[in-house]
Order: structure tokens, then sequence, then C-alpha cells
């Protein structure tokens, strides 16, 4: 693509393929640590999940089902829902705003004996700027903001 | 009967119509030299801008005017909003935004195509042609698929009001700013493709892309900068860069943007890299529909909601056909351009350039790649994956301080070739300033990362404050200045150079801000009963109660924190505060309280309050101040080097650096 290649120094042809092989393995090298898999409660139950698998589950907060500890408010408990499957979580730490019942959630931990333990918890995140109750008055677009 | 609102839409179907003439004309013009054509495409172009003018003033109007019979006003604004917010709704939606899209970058066209009117012909045919094409696209989707002036059946009493995450000053600035830098990209990309075309890729068609490209490169850096101030106010955990796929495909264009911006220096100089040059533009312009797509379709959140978007369709349609039809141009092109691609020393200045555009490369296809393979990894039929930021942290993290390295080392080499002796000759003050930070560093922290960091800063910073030193010296001995004075007119006799060190003396105070603040941060989650105290650094802070204030929309639940610095008598007041807006009960938003003092920032964030206790997230970030400082000072920066010179003067800058 960039025409005939007449005289190119050895040094920077060396130190442009460093860069670049570089980057490839800092993207292979990194890109299995920094990854979740994603799954929905109902994919969650169904599979063989490792608890040293890194999760990232996603799902609704089932109404009524947050459950703060008394002594540790930050320690929380609740259920993320799918339809029927359910999956129970425990999260430490501040919650934020969108956080409660009905909450689309997302939610990044490990799994194990029937409870997620999560360390993140992030709602729907605001990437859209169109409202969620969009589908209530607009139901015949069906753009899924 | 015809209403107010769909003159709206007939101007913009007027305008659709006018842009397939004036894109014809153009091309027809350019063919057959006909030069009542070439005026014909031209006022085309301005009336366009007009009709445009008119079509978002009727949108504006009818948001001022509460026409709740508009199902897009009725869908972003109600009446208890207050006026600036009523008018920032305009692009709060997809046909707003849309609209604001084609608006802008109609009158971006006009205003340039006005400039540049007398200048090379075939260039600016072409350009027209091209910035024709791409405003029909937006048209298009704009009266067939997402028509802002759609009327409801009946009139609504009341809207539905806006989005509560936009209902911050800096969403008054941010995404038209962030919209305009996308949309700019396009008169460079228009320009790059005439340039082809043309096969006149040389000094005239650089003096034409040249200011082009600062105002994209500025306007998409101003839309950066204001994206992470609004999210490290409004979000409320403490950063403001999340590597999120909506803030990636924003900097995409900006990486390959930033390249191009040296690359062309390189052409400039040396006739070098011409058709790389031109692969970056079509790169940035790509990546700048694709981020406008990606904004608008929500596509990277779930793979099926894209399926369901049909103006995704168009946009990915538009997208992979540029894209197609741009690369055959670039191989075809490859043959007759006479690109010289020869890079006999290392240390030569364009080689530097040659490195610094495969680094920003490099982190571009990083960031990229991390943001798309979700996608990939689904549509292959394998488990879904998501990227967090840990990725690209890691992967572009040392790319970008080799960046910084090169950005001291870069300015010092010469064109072609460089006295190794004189380079190491300059180089011994900013190493040895180098390595004491360094071993100060690490002798102080013992973090190697942070201390590297740190260094590569004060390095770059001592090879600029030579350079100016050097600069600034000779005039002192040539002219009678003192070195005030000869500073000051360092930059007025050639402002491309030192103009050029200003923006990258703002880098350096924007990177030690963002590793200061993302290295250094320190934070606690806590529940506190009310009177309560606890401690973070060398702050007490104690909690002393929460109120709900009613207002006209919307209901603040604010809780009050005093705030005592260790050796301090005074005391100083939060409150972070949760608000909740009528319409939108279950989406609150946060007002993150945030203390400046100089030296980090104490940021509260209120996460839960009950009867006798409330929950905070509580954060120190050391130097966030620079990151704001460093980006303001960059597009100073940019204005004075934008700042038209007189010609005369611009002609011996050009002649002497070359």
């Amino acid at each position: 693509m960039s025409g005939p290649i007449k005289k190119f120094n050895k040094r920077l042809l060396i130190g442009i393929l460093v860069i670049i092989i570089s980057t490839i393995y800092l993207i292979t090298l990194s890109l299995d640590a920094a990854s979740a898999i994603y799954m929905t409660p109902s994919e969650l139950i169904s599979s063989s999940t490792k608890p040293e698998e890194r999760v990232r589950l996603g799902g609704m907060v089932q109404p009524g089902s947050i459950l703060q500890q008394s002594d540790n408010k930050l320690e929380i408990e609740f259920t993320v829902e799918e339809n029927d499957s359910r999956v129970l979580v425990e999260y430490i730490g501040a919650t934020p705003d969108i956080f409660g019942d009905n909450a689309i959630v997302f939610v990044e931990g490990y799994y194990s004996n029937e409870i997620f333990s999560a360390d993140t918890l992030l709602t729907r995140h605001p990437d859209t700027m169109e409202p969620l109750s969009q589908e209530i008055i607009d139901s015949d677009s069906n753009d899924s903001y | 009967m015809i209403s107010f609102t769909d003159f709206g839409y007939i101007f913009l179907a007027s305008s659709l119509v006018i842009a397939v003439y004036a894109s014809i004309a153009s091309l027809v013009s350019v063919r057959s030299k006909n030069a009542y054509l070439r005026t014909h495409a031209l006022v085309s172009m301005y009336l366009i801008a007009l009709l445009m003018v008119l079509a978002a003033s009727v949108l504006v109007y009818s948001f001022i005017n509460q026409d709740f019979g508009l199902r897009y006003v009725t869908m972003h604004s109600n009446t208890s909003m207050p006026l600036y917010y009523t008018i920032a709704a305009f692009y709060s939606g997809q046909e707003g935004s849309l609209l604001y899209w084609s608006t802008t970058l109609s009158i971006l066209t006009a205003i340039t195509l006005f400039i540049y009117r007398n200048a090379n012909y075939k260039i600016i045919g072409y350009s027209t042609t091209i910035l024709a094409v791409v405003f029909i696209f937006f048209v298009y989707v704009l009266v067939f698929h997402a028509n802002p002036f759609e009327r409801l059946p009946m009139d609504m009493p009341d809207g539905q009001g806006l989005n509560p995450l936009l209902r911050d000053p800096g969403m008054l600035v941010h995404p038209p700013l962030l919209l305009a830098g996308y949309m700019s990209w396009t008169l460079p990309f228009a320009f790059g493709i005439a340039g082809l075309l043309s096969n006149d890729i040389g000094i005239r068609w650089i003096q034409l892309i040249r200011k082009p490209t600062l105002v994209a490169w500025g306007l998409q850096t101003g839309g950066l900068v204001l994206g992470g101030w609004w999210a490290y106010h409004v979000l409320g955990w403490g950063g403001y860069w999340g590597w999120d796929p909506v803030e990636n495909v924003a900097f995409l264009p900006w990486l390959t943007g930033t390249a191009f911006l040296h690359s062309i220096m390189v052409v400039e100089r040396r006739k070098k890299l011409q058709l790389w040059s031109i692969s970056l533009l079509i790169a940035t312009f790509s990546l700048s529909i694709f981020g406008t797509f990606i904004v608008r379709s929500g596509i990277l959140s779930s793979v099926h909601n894209f399926a369901e978007s049909d103006v995704g369709h168009y946009f990915l349609a538009f997208f992979a056909t540029s894209l197609a039809a741009s690369i055959s141009l670039v191989i075809i092109k490859s043959k007759s351009l006479t690109d010289v691609t020869t890079f006999e020393s290392a240390t030569a200045r364009e080689s530097g350039f040659l490195i610094n555009n495969i680094i920003f490369v490099s982190i571009a296809f990083a960031t990229f790649w991390g943001t798309i393979y979700p996608m990939i990894s689904e549509a292959l039929g394998n488990q879904r994956i998501t990227v967090g930021a840990p990725f690209y942290e890691k992967v572009n993290g040392p790319l970008f301080l080799i960046l910084l390295f090169l950005m001291g080392i870069g300015p010092l080499l010469n064109w072609s070739n460089t006295n190794r002796k004189i380079l190491l000759q300059k180089l011994q003050i900013p190493i040895s300033v180098f390595t004491i930070c360094l071993l100060i560093g690490i002798g102080f922290s013992g973090d190697i990362v942070l201390s590297l960091g740190f260094s590569a800063c004060s390095f770059v910073f001592t090879t600029i404050v030579y350079e100016y030193f050097t600069g600034a010296k000779i005039r002192t001995r040539t002219s009678s200045e003192n070195y005030f004075h000869a500073v000051s007119s360092l930059l007025k006799v050639d402002r491309r150079k030192y103009g050029g060190y200003l923006v990258h003396l703002s880098v350096v105070i924007l990177a030690i801000g963002i590793i200061g603040s993302s290295g250094l941060q320190t934070h606690k989650e806590i529940n506190m009963p009310i009177n309560s105290t606890t401690t973070i650094g060398e702050y007490t802070l104690e909690y002393t109660g929460s109120a709900t204030i009613e207002k006209a929309d919307h209901t603040i639940l604010a809780s009050q924190i005093v705030v005592s610095r260790d050796n301090r008598a005074s005391t100083r007041e939060m409150l972070p505060q949760t608000i909740y807006y009528d319409n939108f009960e279950t989406q609150p938003t946060s007002r993150v309280a945030i203390i400046p003092f100089m030296k980090e920032d104490l940021y509260i964030f209120q996460s839960g309050v009950d009867a006798n206790s409330a929950t905070f997230a509580i954060f120190i970030n050391p130097l966030v101040n620079l990151v704001w400082v460093g980006s303001s000072l960059m597009i100073v920066a940019l204005m004075i080097i934008f700042w038209p010179a007189s010609d005369k003067r611009k002609y011996e800058t050009d002649s002497r650096s070359s």
C-alpha cells in the first residue's frame, strides 16, 4: 500500500517490528486475564462454571430481595433473576444510584455453592441517551434502549 | 393542513434534493472544467447550510414553544424543565442528534468551502462532492427513518422530560462537542480523498487540509475532556475515564487523528508517508462514523439490540461502503502517486514521526480490538465475553509511556539525519533530570511503574524547556530582546513549532494528572451512623445528617458532611446528593461532592441513606486538577497555533524550518 520501499533503516525496521509484536503479545496476554464470561442467571445455573472462573452476570434485581446486614450495612445480598431463573448474589460495598428493586444489574465475580460473590456491581450503564421509559410511550419503535 | 413543524421536514427534504444536485454538479464541473456548474455546486452548499439552520431552528422553537404534538419534543422535554435543559434536549435523542450532526456539518462545510472557494479547483470540486455525499447519507436517514418532525396522533398535555443523567451543566456542552468532533473529521477526510482523486498530495493540499484538521482535533479533544469531566462529577465512581465501550469509540478517531496530525508534517517536509497519511484520514473518518453509530445504536451493550435498530443498519452499510470505496481508491492510486518511502536513518525526525504513528495506531488497534472482541466472540458462537478496564491499562499503559519518551526525543531530531553527538549533548540534562527523579521516586515510594511515569514526564518537560531556552538564547543574541520577550516572540515567529511545544507541555501536565490520580488514588466505602466520624488521608469527616428538599420537578436527598483537616482550625461542609426526577423515579442521579484542594480532590459519593445512617464512597484523587488544567491548556495552545499569522511571516517560518 505504501509504494516501493527503496531504503529502510534496519534499526528503524526492527524498532517498528518490536512495537507491533509486543502490542500483539500484550493484547493476547491481557485479554484473557482482564475478561469475564458474560452469562444470564439461567445460563449460569445450567453451566459447569468453575469457582475460579470470572463471570459477569446480568439480570434484574428481584423485587424485595435486597437484604442489608444489620451490623455492617455495606454487606448486601440480593437475587438476580431472569424469567424463572434466580441467582443469589453477595456484595460488599457502596451501590450505584440506580440500584434497587427491578434494576438491571451486571455483577462480576465468582460462582460457587450456588452463591455468586460479586466484587463489582454496575447498573445498566448510561451509554444511551434515550430514557428507559421510551418503551412505554413508544411502542411502535423497536429500538430497545 | 400543514403545521409549522412540517416546514422543518420540508427544509430537510429540500436540502436532500439540493445536496444530490450539488454532488453531481461539482463532480461534472471538475471533469468538464465548467465554472458555471462549479458556482452552482458551491452556492448549493451554502443554501443547504441555510436550510439546515432553518430546520434546526424549527425544532429548537418547538422545544421552547413546548409543542407536545411533536413526538420528539414530547419524548425529551416537559413543562417544568428550565429553558437551558429544554434547548439541550434538542440533541438528547437519536433524531435530534442526527439533525445536529448534519446541521453542523452543513455549516462547517459552507464556511470551509467559502474560505477556500478560489483554491485549487480540482481538490475543492472533489471535496464538495464527497461532503455532499456524506451529508446526503445523514439527511436521508433523517428524512426517511429518523424524522424529528414526526407528529403524534394527538397533542399531549405534557412531555416525558429529559433523561436525568443529561440534566447536568456538563451535558450542555459535552454531547454537542463530541458529536461536532465526530462530524468535523468529514472535512479533512473529504480533502484527503479529493487530494487522492486529483493526484495532488503536496504543499497546496497540506495548506488546505491543515486548518480543518486542527478544528476537528480541537473539537474532538474538547468533547473527550468534557466527557471525562462529566463522568467525574456525575457517575460517582471516583474517576473520569473507565475504558467503557462508548468512551473507547470516541477515543479511536482521536488516536488516528493525532497520528495524522504528526504524519502530515512528514508529507510536507519530506514528501513521505503520503498514502499512509491518507489511510489515517480514512481510518479517522470511518471511526467517527462508527462512533456516531455506536453511541446511537447501543450495539455494544448487547448484540441483540442491534438487530432491532433499523437506523443502525444504515450506519453499518454507510460505514462499510465508504470504507471499502476509500480503501479501493488508495489501492488504485498507490501506483500513480510517487510515494517515496525511504527511511535511511533511525534518528531522523521523520523516523521519529513514523514510530509515533506506529504507536498511536497500535493503541488504536488494541482499543478497537478490546471493544469489538465481545461482539466477535459472540458472533463466532463462543461464550459471551466482557473486556474490562485492566485490559486497556495493561496494553495501552506501556505504549503511552513510550510515546511520552518519544515526545521528549522527537523534537530534538533533525530532518533526514541527526548528528548523534549533538543529540546526546542535548539530551544530557533531560536524562540527568530523568535519572534523579526516577531514583528519588523509587527511593521514596518503591513503586517502579509510578516513578517511571513521573520521571518520563520530567524528562519531556526538561527537553521542552531546554528547546525554548536555546531558542530564546539565540534570539537574545541576534536581537536586543530580553529572555522574557524572546520567549513570546519565538511563539510569534515560529508559531507551529513553539505552539506545538506548548501542546506537548500541556500533554505532560495532563499525563502527570492522569498518572497521579489513577496511581495514587485512595478510597473507602463506609456506612456512617449520624454524628459518627471517619478519617481518610489527612481529613476527618463527620456525618451530621440528611434531608430531603422538594423542587418543581425533582426531589433532592442530601447528606451533610463536615470536613476538618489535620492541623487546621477551619472546617468545610460537603453535601453529596441524590436527585429523583419526576417521571424517572427509578433513575436517581448523583451530585458528587468535591472539594478541590491544591494537591488533591476530596470526593464523596452518596450511595444510600436510611433512618439513622448513610453509606458513602469516599475518594482522595491526587493531582486530578492537573488533568483539567493540562487539557484546558491544550485547547488554548491549539488556539494559539490556529490564530492566523500574517502571510509573510508564515512564509518566513516555512522556509526557515524546512
